[in-house]
């Protein structure tokens, strides 16, 4: 099934819990993204995802192509992700720009990096030598960052931009990620998605967050992807969306994770805030 | 400027390892650096302690939370996962279990039925054979001949009846107190699909069985039942095994 995304409605992250239901109910989504790394070692599961996907276009969207980790990339793990992403043929293919491995260990977390001319150069080369293995385009997501590292020597954009240049790699713009990460780190969001390499996005994600206080009297927004869509990602997604254009967007939940259904509703929230955002003249100005 | 390979070897250790974190002079937030490393190692933590307790569930209600919790840190301490797939790490807690020197001997066992029920659960099936099969083979080379079983099948052997607690766990009907003593079962688990199935064997059977799963040829795995029983009785273990479905293929076996 070949399928131009860039046309496609709001999708929505399937989870394991979801797949009977929805080969029984073929819900009207317009899209699905998976994370491969729940396939693997679950051959049911596997079996319902190729029957599902031979009814819907998948996105793959790995937690475990570490292609932050200066250790390199696990290469048998890339190559278990390219069986896969073959069986499927997905519409896009995604990351991190984060590290999760370390010295052969998982530490199952997408863990923040500096950025500097060192990491830029590990993170080009690692990028390309996923992009040559799997043979597909592989869009890079900006994290959610709790904090930053004093020998960073370049700002996020900057970065992404330059990974963009040496790679030719995709980005994934995750909105409410840019909106965690100005809170967590003082900065302005409008201001990084004014900055954000806008032409290399193939692919936008919204995904809730939780605000808990710190002892220092400040506060913290964790990226929990356990909430419906916060209003301030909501608005941030309709200021990125009149800059950029329309892009593929998919609503993310992971933790307490409701049913297709409730997903499918966010999803149809994110269109109605593209379109709205496309004609409306409070963003008139944006781009 | 230290070297990234540094700077995540120290945020490794300061996310795997409670006490002072020497990476904190390289980190920089508008609060406490401290109290935002501390959100990773929580989420390293935790997340690890969700899985596993997740995959020995009959283990944490035998246990108790406190404990499990327990275990699960200090698995993750000595075999981190090794595979950037959380689903397949867990296994290493059955080491755990069992060196645990304050624990009766039963809950390892406990434990691997724990882990081999949720691996089989998410098996598939493939098409069984009919026994009829093994008529292509001339009588003397029969016993030469391997059959493949069900990939979703494990042969658990234990001193005690852990196969009650697992009963007792999954239908909640525990009683006030239970007397459990020694009793050695020999057990199939059989899973597909999301669903399993726990049933007790035979010596001989088990036995058998257990033998044509580690695909030793039908020979061998008859020796292995005669071995533990007397009065094994082939003709009838056969036939079961093609009429439950166990079989889904046949390959001749090495030729002299």
């Amino acid at each position: 099934m070949h399928i131009d995304p860039t046309h496609l409605g709001a999708g929505v992250g399937l989870r394991l819990q979801h797949l009977a239901g929805v080969l029984a109910d073929r819900p009207a989504a317009a899209w699905f993204e998976i994370h491969p790394e729940n396939y693997l070692a679950n051959p049911h599961a596997a079996e319902m995802l190729a029957e599902i996907a031979r009814h819907y276009p998948i996105s793959v969207h790995s937690v475990g192509v570490s292609v932050g980790s200066a250790g390199g990339v696990d290469r048998t793990h890339l190559t278990r992700v390219k069986t896969l992403i073959d069986s499927i043929d997905p519409i896009m293919v995604s990351g991190h720009l984060a590290w999760s491995t370390h010295e052969g260990d998982y530490l199952n977390d997408l863990l923040p990096l500096p950025y500097h001319a060192e990491s830029l150069a590990i993170i080009a080369d690692h990028i390309n030598a996923v992009q040559d293995a799997l043979g597909r385009p592989y869009h890079l997501e900006n994290p959610s960052n709790y904090l930053g590292f004093t020998d960073s020597t370049m700002t996020e954009t900057a970065f992404l931009h330059e990974v963009v240049r040496r790679t030719g790699c995709r980005l994934l713009c995750d909105i409410s990620n840019v909106h965690v990460s100005a809170h967590n780190l003082g900065y302005d969001a409008r201001r990084y998605i004014d900055e954000y390499p806008g032409d290399a996005i193939g692919e936008m994600h919204l995904g809730g967050f939780e605000i808990e206080s710190e002892d220092s009297g400040t506060s913290v927004i964790i990226d929990t992807h356990s909430q419906p869509i916060d209003g301030h990602a909501w608005d941030l997604y309709a200021y990125a969306v009149a800059k950029f254009g329309r892009r593929p967007t998919l609503i993310e939940w992971d933790n307490a994770i409701p049913s297709v259904a409730t997903l499918l509703d966010e999803a149809a929230k994110a269109d109605a805030v593209a379109a709205a955002a496309l004609e409306s003249p409070r963003y008139a100005r944006a781009g | 400027m230290p070297a990234l390979a540094d700077t995540q070897a120290a945020f490794r250790a300061a996310i795997s390892t409670a006490g002072a974190a020497p990476i904190l002079g390289r980190l920089r937030a508008p609060a406490d650096p401290a109290e935002r490393l501390g959100i990773y190692r929580r989420h390293f933590r935790e997340s690890f302690r969700r899985h596993l307790r997740g995959r020995y569930p009959t283990l944490e209600w035998l246990l108790g939370t406190d404990r499990m919790i327990a275990l699960a840190d200090a698995t993750l301490q000595r075999q981190p996962p090794r595979a950037p797939s959380l689903a397949e790490y867990g296994a290493e807690f059955i080491d755990t279990v069992s060196s645990a020197s304050d624990l009766p001997a039963y809950l390892a066992d406990v434990a691997r039925l724990d882990w081999n029920l949720g691996r089989l659960a998410v098996s598939i099936d493939l098409t069984p054979q009919p026994i009829g099969v093994l008529a292509v083979f001339p009588p003397d080379q029969i016993e030469g001949a391997t059959l493949v079983l069900q990939p979703g099948l494990a042969f658990i052997a234990s001193d005690w009846p852990v196969d009650t607690l697992v009963h007792l766990h999954l239908q909640g009907t525990a009683p006030d107190a239970l007397s459990f003593a020694p009793e050695p079962v020999r057990l199939q688990l059989r899973g597909a699909r999301g669903q399993f199935t726990l049933e007790r064997l035979s010596t001989g059977v088990f036995a058998f069985r257990r033998s044509l799963a580690a695909s030793e040829p039908l020979g061998n795995a008859i020796a292995a039942a005669l071995a533990t029983d007397p009065d094994f009785n082939l003709s009838e273990a056969l036939a079961t095994l093609f009429s439950v479905g166990l079989v889904t293929s046949l390959s001749a076996g090495d030729t002299p």
